[in-house]
């Protein structure tokens, strides 16, 4: 069994910058990686793409100009934008673990949370 | 309620929701099983905090590593599959404190297991919580009254001390807990209410029954609270059962009161937490224990304490139960909690199977600081009485040869005989602080040296009746705990020989 850390040092030098993996490394992996190994560089790989990810759901129309000011806030990171039906307008913005609720839908359920 | 009214309170809690933007710390689901939830994510998560997951499943964050952090779940009934969502809550367990927790049996969660209805409203407690620092705290100097005459005399036990009771099972530890709860209805010696606090872990549900069934017939449930949870019940609640009554007695005694906390037991409460921690895949110490056993112990343990007036002047007792196995009381988590403790109170296997109940070896068990808090009256009496106990045990080998002892290795035998018989008490019958003394003092001053040992259990309570009756005076004094002087002893000397010729 490869090292934990072995796996992850692999891992953070093959995931580019536009979320794809060095064809390589994918290539050496699959064909030398035993399964419990796989796993792990699979975990890893996953976090990964969640540490360099930012995802921003709304409703409706985004701006251009909107969409650059989130993208400069979240300097070296991939933003995605998603359009969302039933946000009620307003803003979901979740990075890696950390989610931001600026929206409607949201604010409703948390009365509601509340009134119960 | 009215209309108007429930309207005025939605209001009112509307006006206290904040409508900024909410942040949410998340983490997705790993793996699951045995009542151990691996997640990723939940970077911001801090020990010991509440989690909750897509079906409403509430869990505590236990082991927070590199990469990922490990959940035992707070119940057994939930639907948590790899890939759920879950996101911390920011709060601490902690438990309300409230005089409504009086006379209820509850469940760690502080969730009715009485089948009533419970609502509290108070002040949250949390469940760790760090202990008094020594500036907070004061000397033990008051009794907690155990009404077992043994115990009071030779162990005393003062509030705020912490006394364990070791023994194998079925030797009559829990049994002394309950004398001890039922016994504070007295109020003896004139002393402030003992809220009681019986914490059960990992009993059977029935034993727990049976427990509040006595303690309701005696009428101690109006000062005491249960805490339980069962064998059945998963270990992350077994595990937290000590803490949240430990947290509930906090409450009491910050209010200046008087707090007694049972621990029945903690070996059970120790295995829970090596299941939990052999789960959560930490290194096995000893007997598989995890390396911190000793910590969760003691700092459970440190927060029994006896608080100076300026901090609220209460006091949290505790009494934690330890089970041995074949009386050994050299195995890992008895010498624990005896190193934490102020004092054991060893009950034996053998004195039990030959009658001596309670089964207490008074040899082995200590009161590191209940000395203090023992009234003189009581201090005069237990003191010669350890003695007379040592020197008959120490003959009590030789009772076989009886014609071949002289005449003063006789009479310690014999008086031995006599203060061992005294000592025996039924149980669920508790006496107060007179009739102790009375009878303590009648069996060491040789008051019952011509009693046949026989009729000496027939004496005591005929004995006791009887100055009750007929020297109520007497018994007023000794109530009070004060030194016996040579008046006093006169007095009861005189009772003893006038009630004898009647005897």
């Amino acid at each position: 069994m490869i090292k934990k850390e072995l796996i992850k040092k692999l891992v953070e030098s093959s995931l580019r910058k536009d979320g794809a993996i060095d064809k390589k490394t994918a290539e050496f992996v699959i064909k030398n990686f035993r399964k419990r190994e796989l796993k792990e560089f699979q975990r890893q790989l996953t976090i990964k793409i969640m540490e360099q990810t930012v995802t921003v759901s709304y409703e409706g129309v985004l701006s251009t100009s909107s969409k650059k000011e989130i993208e400069s806030i979240f300097k070296g990171k991939r933003v995605n934008f998603i359009r969302e039906e039933k946000m009620g307008g307003g803003l979901r913005i979740r990075a890696n673990d950390i989610i931001i609720n600026y929206n409607i839908a949201d604010l409703i359920a948390g009365y509601v949370n509340s009134i119960n | 309620m009215k209309a108007e009214e429930l309207l005025q309170q939605i209001e009112k809690r509307l006006s206290t929701v904040s409508v900024g933007a909410k942040y949410e710390n998340v983490g997705e689901v790993e793996s699951v099983g045995d009542g151990i939830v691996r997640t990723n994510g939940l970077s911001k998560v801090g020990f010991g905090e509440i989690v909750e997951f897509e079906d409403g499943t509430k869990g505590l964050a236990f082991n927070l590593e590199e990469d990922s952090v490990s959940i035992i779940l707070l119940s057994e009934n939930n639907s948590i599959k790899e890939g759920d969502k879950v996101k911390s809550t920011g709060q601490i367990l902690s438990s309300i404190g409230s005089d409504e927790l009086l006379g209820r049996v509850i469940g760690p969660l502080q969730n009715p297991l009485d089948g009533k209805k419970l609502q509290l409203k108070g002040k949250a407690y949390p469940l760790e919580r760090m202990a008094p620092g020594i500036v907070e705290r004061e000397p033990v100097d008051t009794p907690v009254k155990t009404g077992i005459k043994a115990i009071d005399a030779m162990i005393p036990i003062g509030r705020g001390q912490r006394e364990l009771l070791i023994g194998d099972r079925n030797t009559g530890k829990t049994a002394l807990a309950i004398d001890t709860i039922i016994n504070q209805k007295k109020k003896d010696l004139g002393l402030r209410q003992l809220i009681c606090i019986y914490c059960a872990i990992g009993q059977k549900r029935s034993n727990i029954a049976r427990t509040v069934g006595k303690l309701q017939e005696e009428g101690a449930m109006d000062y005491t609270v249960i805490v339980a949870s069962g064998a059945s019940d998963p270990a992350s609640l077994q595990f937290l059962a000590p803490f949240a009554a430990t947290a509930m007695g906090e409450y009491f005694m910050e209010k200046g009161q008087d707090v007694l906390v049972v621990y029945d037991d903690l070996s059970k409460h120790a295995w829970a937490y090596r299941q939990l921690s052999l789960l959560l895949r930490r290194p096995a110490g000893r007997e598989a224990y995890p390396g911190d056993i000793f910590y969760l112990h003691s700092r459970l343990l440190e927060r029994s304490s006896r608080m100076s007036d300026k901090y609220g002047g209460g006091s949290l007792t505790s009494l934690p139960i330890i089970e041995t196995q074949a009386g050994d009381s050299s195995a890992y988590i008895p010498t624990n909690v005896i190193s934490i403790t102020d004092g054991q109170i060893y009950l034996e296997n053998d004195l039990f199977n030959s009658g001596i109940r309670p089964a207490i070896n008074a040899g082995l068990s200590v009161s590191r600081v209940g000395g203090a808090a023992q009234t003189k009256g009581m201090k005069q009496v237990g003191a010669p009485l350890r003695l007379e106990l040592a020197q008959y045990r120490s003959l009590a080998a030789f009772v076989q040869f009886g014609s071949d002892l002289d005449e003063q290795t006789r009479n310690k035998i014999e008086r031995g005989k006599r203060v061992t018989e005294v000592l025996k008490q039924p149980q669920y019958s508790p006496l107060d602080e007179a009739s102790e003394i009375a009878i303590i003092y009648a069996a060491t001053s040789g008051g019952l040296d011509d009693i046949p040992v026989d009729r000496i259990k027939e004496f005591e309570s005929r004995f006791i009746e009887f100055i009750k009756v007929k020297n109520k005076k007497l018994i007023d004094v000794l109530k009070k705990g004060e030194k016996l002087d040579d008046k006093i002893q006169d007095e009861l000397d005189k009772s003893l020989a006038i009630f004898k010729k009647a005897f």
